[in-house]
């Protein structure tokens, strides 16, 4: 016998060992008994409830029309074990949830009140209109399966009722059965206007990131495209969550600025301008005051809230050293100073105070904001930074719980120079809404944080941008050339919009932008040869257009400077043949995704495999990696899964 | 086959070939049932249709990896948060073998090619579509794992 031969039999010993080992792990008879009796039983309540069976593979969801009949929920199927108790008419929930969640967030602002159930959350009453209308109108909610009273209500529009194991189904439904209550403000989309009338489009510069961090643990957790909720596919967040290849300013300029323009791939009537700024790379260190905001409340009791959360901050201490000072408040039903005024490079006491949180109690948001601008006005570093990181699921319910409340107290406390940043952690209570209010209006950056990876991501790198301000109220302004340009619309940015004039009134705020940072604005653009036509009003006295060169638009950046405390103005001239490149054919991919998650009217022929097909070609880093994996993960939860179709 | 998936028919030729993933994954049965009947419902609420067997199996397998490595993302930052960093891993329940202990310690990125190709005899090229990992990549994991597994078993003292 040679060696190799020995080996032989010793790896087929191994492999038979091994083949044994996973024999070991097979289900009693009384498991296997157990899990098919629940599907089973699961898949007769589904045919007795959808006699319209579709055909396998179609993915048309039937729309139910019919408001009115608010079917009693049935008793469940018992015996039937927990996934399996009422897998119904699969109607992507929140298209029913809607004008539940709307009334939900309406009462929970009247209300304002306190209940302390175990889960610590606080519903209003049962929705009353059982109607359907689509994502579009209106304020929009994630599937709301809300403390389980409110959602077994709810019905599809037909009758047919919907249970838990639908949203479970989703992928929103933190298996079993917790409450799923996430909220996201509607977006309205600016249409087109026309370069006659509004020549001017003006937006505060934003670089938050949270949408497509969210938009992506809805898509794992096997969300299709179809059934995002349309208020949670916020472009401008997806655009700026990437990193372009976007220049350095040169000379005194603080910001590069730089414009592609293309066909545009969903619209053969218009183009895609894309413009990109990116801030300078080197700032001067300054010390740091962080009053770290951190809600303790039930509603965060959970591994991807609070634990994560607590993991996550051990990465932001990488970054600072002893010139900064780091407070942690908390806030539950009451608010606590947990640390005051340590040292950055004291890891050891911060981890420990970090460690030591636990979860419980209701959310008295506004106790918790107020405390903590008052220790970071205790612990103000005169020429340093001073920020709040507020971290939460924003599902503040107690106090001030509406947005336009804690807008006006958070742009009160803005005027004292103390900046604020927003996390946003977990699933199935999720408020966006309050959240990206809250970091708007502070001056702040708003992240969704869905993993430790995400954790890092953010913590060491976009929050630390973030951390330092490098620019204050930063506003964008692009005048269209109306000898080149018919008419223009704005591609998301649409909570960031500005009044014309506003441009260059100085007082008036607009986003904050740390070093090292970059930002997207895109525009659809209709040049006057296009067959689109642009409603444009008779104008009787406006002079017809003089020609100005191949210029479409002149792009105008303003801002005030952290270091001088100047406002400064940079202009770019934008030609219709600036041309293409990969960044911009990443941007389009995006904006494609991003228009088919929000069912946008004007998404044209996009659809997530139009968004797949744009990156074809490209060499694609590894974050623009992930998001084509993200892309086909989405689609291949419309089906099959991509990954192992033949 | 018809709208309504014949979910019987689909349980019993894959539930022990999507069990098994799940409890390699999971390492507790109960864990494991709740996700095998995770994975199930996905047929049984939006029915759909297999071109074969194989294919049913690999659309089940592909499913379940995924839905586990969920499961494990959420639970593994719990755990790290409740334990202090000093403490072993949780380790599976003494009364199972010292092989079957050492496929539950595998890290995960391992779990689902080890399983794909030692039990249910996938080939490299077959992983690697399922898995949309290059083919070297599941080699070197095969090999990697193979390796673990048996230095785990020296550990324990099976002398050869």
């Amino acid at each position: 016998m040679t060696a190799n031969t020995a080996r032989e039999h010793e790896d087929q010993a191994f492999e038979q060992a091994l083949r044994g080992a996973y024999e070991e792990m097979d289900p009693t008879p009384e498991a296997e008994a157990r899990m098919l009796a629940a599907l089973k039983a699961a898949q007769e309540d589904a045919g007795g409830k959808q006699p319209e069976a579709e055909a396998p593979g179609a993915a048309e969801q039937p729309e139910a029309e019919a408001p009115g009949a608010i079917e009693q929920p049935e008793a469940e199927a018992p015996g039937a074990a927990e996934p399996a108790k009422s897998a119904r008419k699969r109607i992507a929930p929140w298209k029913v949830a809607l004008p539940a969640a709307a009334c939900l967030v309406l009462a929970a602002i009247g209300i304002g009140a306190v209940m302390s159930q175990p889960a610590d959350l606080v519903e209003p009453p049962a929705p009353s209109s059982p109607e359907v209308i689509e994502p579009k109108a209106g304020a929009n909610s994630a599937p709301d399966t809300g403390p389980s009273m409110a959602v077994e209500e709810l019905t599809t529009g037909d009758g047919a009722y919907l249970g838990e194991a639908d949203l479970i189904d989703d992928g929103l439904l933190p298996y079993p059965g917790d409450p799923n209550t996430e909220e996201y403000s509607a977006v309205d989309e600016t249409g087109f206007v026309s370069t006659a009338t509004s020549p001017l489009s003006t937006v505060s510069a934003d670089v938050d990131t949270a949408s497509y961090a969210n938009l992506r643990r809805l898509i794992r957790n096997g969300c299709t495209l179809n059934e995002l909720p349309s208020g949670s596919a916020r472009i401008e967040e997806m655009l700026n969550y990437f990193d372009y290849g976007y220049a350095a300013p040169v000379g005194d300029d603080r910001f590069s600025m730089q414009a592609r323009v293309g066909a545009c791939p969903w619209n053969p009537d218009t183009q895609l301008l894309v413009l990109g700024f990116a801030t300078a790379r080197e700032t001067e260190d300054k010390p740091a005051n962080l009053v770290f905001l951190i809600d303790v409340s039930g509603s965060m009791n959970s591994a991807d809230k609070l634990d994560l959360l607590q993991d996550s901050f051990a990465t932001l201490l990488e970054h600072l050293d002893g010139d900064d000072r780091v407070s942690i408040v908390t806030y539950s039903g009451q608010e606590e100073v947990v640390l005051e005024g340590a040292k950055g490079d004291d890891d050891k006491a911060i981890l420990r105070a970090i460690y030591r949180l636990k979860a419980d109690g209701s959310t008295n948001g506004e106790a918790g904001l107020r405390m903590a601008y008052e220790v970071a006005e205790r612990n103000r570093i005169e020429g340093g930074v001073n920020r709040i990181v507020m971290a939460s699921d924003g599902d503040l319910n107690v106090g001030m719980t509406s947005e336009s409340d804690l807008h006006d107290f958070v742009d009160e406390k803005r005027e004292s120079g103390i900046y604020l940043s927003v996390l946003g952690f977990g699933t199935g209570n999720f408020k966006d809404n309050k959240m990206e209010t809250i970091a708007d209006h502070g001056n702040g950056s708003y992240h969704y944080i869905d993993s430790i990876e995400e954790a890092e991501h953010v913590l060491s790198d976009k929050l630390m941008q973030n951390v330092v301000p490098f620019a204050d109220d930063v506003k964008v302004q692009v005048e269209f050339n109306p000898a080149t340009v018919k008419g223009y619309r704005l591609i998301g940015y649409e909570n960031r919009t500005m009044t014309d004039s506003d441009f260059l009134d100085d007082t008036k705020d607009a986003g904050d932008i740390g070093p090292n940072a970059q930002f997207t604005v895109a525009y659809e653009v209709v040049p006057t040869g296009s067959a689109m036509e642009v409603p444009t009003p008779e104008l009787k006295y406006s002079q017809a257009p003089a020609a100005s060169g191949d210029e479409i638009a002149t792009c105008s950046l303003r801002y005030r400077a952290f270091d001088d405390g100047q406002v400064h103005q940079q202009e770019l001239a934008v030609r219709g043949d600036e041309g293409t490149d990969d960044d911009w054919k990443f941007a389009a991919s995006v904006i494609e995704l991003g228009m088919a998650a929000r069912d946008s009217e004007f998404a044209g022929t996009s659809t997530g495999e139009t968004a797949l097909r744009l990156l074809d070609g490209l060499e694609l880093n590894e974050q623009r990696q992930a998001y084509r994996d993200l892309v086909e993960e989405a689609l291949g939860n419309d089906g099959e899964p991509s990954a192992i179709d033949d | 086959m018809d709208a309504a998936t014949d979910i019987e028919g689909v349980f019993t030729r894959q539930v022990k070939t999507v069990y098994r993933l799940c409890f390699s994954y999971l390492g507790q049965h109960a864990e494991a049932e709740d996700a095998t009947q995770a994975v199930f419902m996905k047929l049984v609420v939006a029915p759909r249709t297999f071109a074969d067997a194989e294919h049913e199996k690999a659309w089940l397998l592909r499913v379940a990896a995924n839905h586990c490595k969920d499961v494990l993302k959420s639970a593994r930052v719990k755990r790290a948060a409740e334990l202090p960093p000093d403490l072993p891993e949780q380790a599976a329940p003494p009364e199972h073998g010292d092989l079957l202990q050492a496929v539950l310690a595998l890290p995960d990125l391992y779990k689902d090619c080890v399983y794909l190709h030692y039990y249910e005899g996938y080939k490299t090229d077959e992983i690697a579509a399922m898995t949309q990992t290059p083919p070297s990549t599941v080699r070197n994991r095969l090999r990697d794992a193979r390796a673990l597994l048996k230095t785990a078993l020296e550990g324990e003292g099976n002398d050869r």
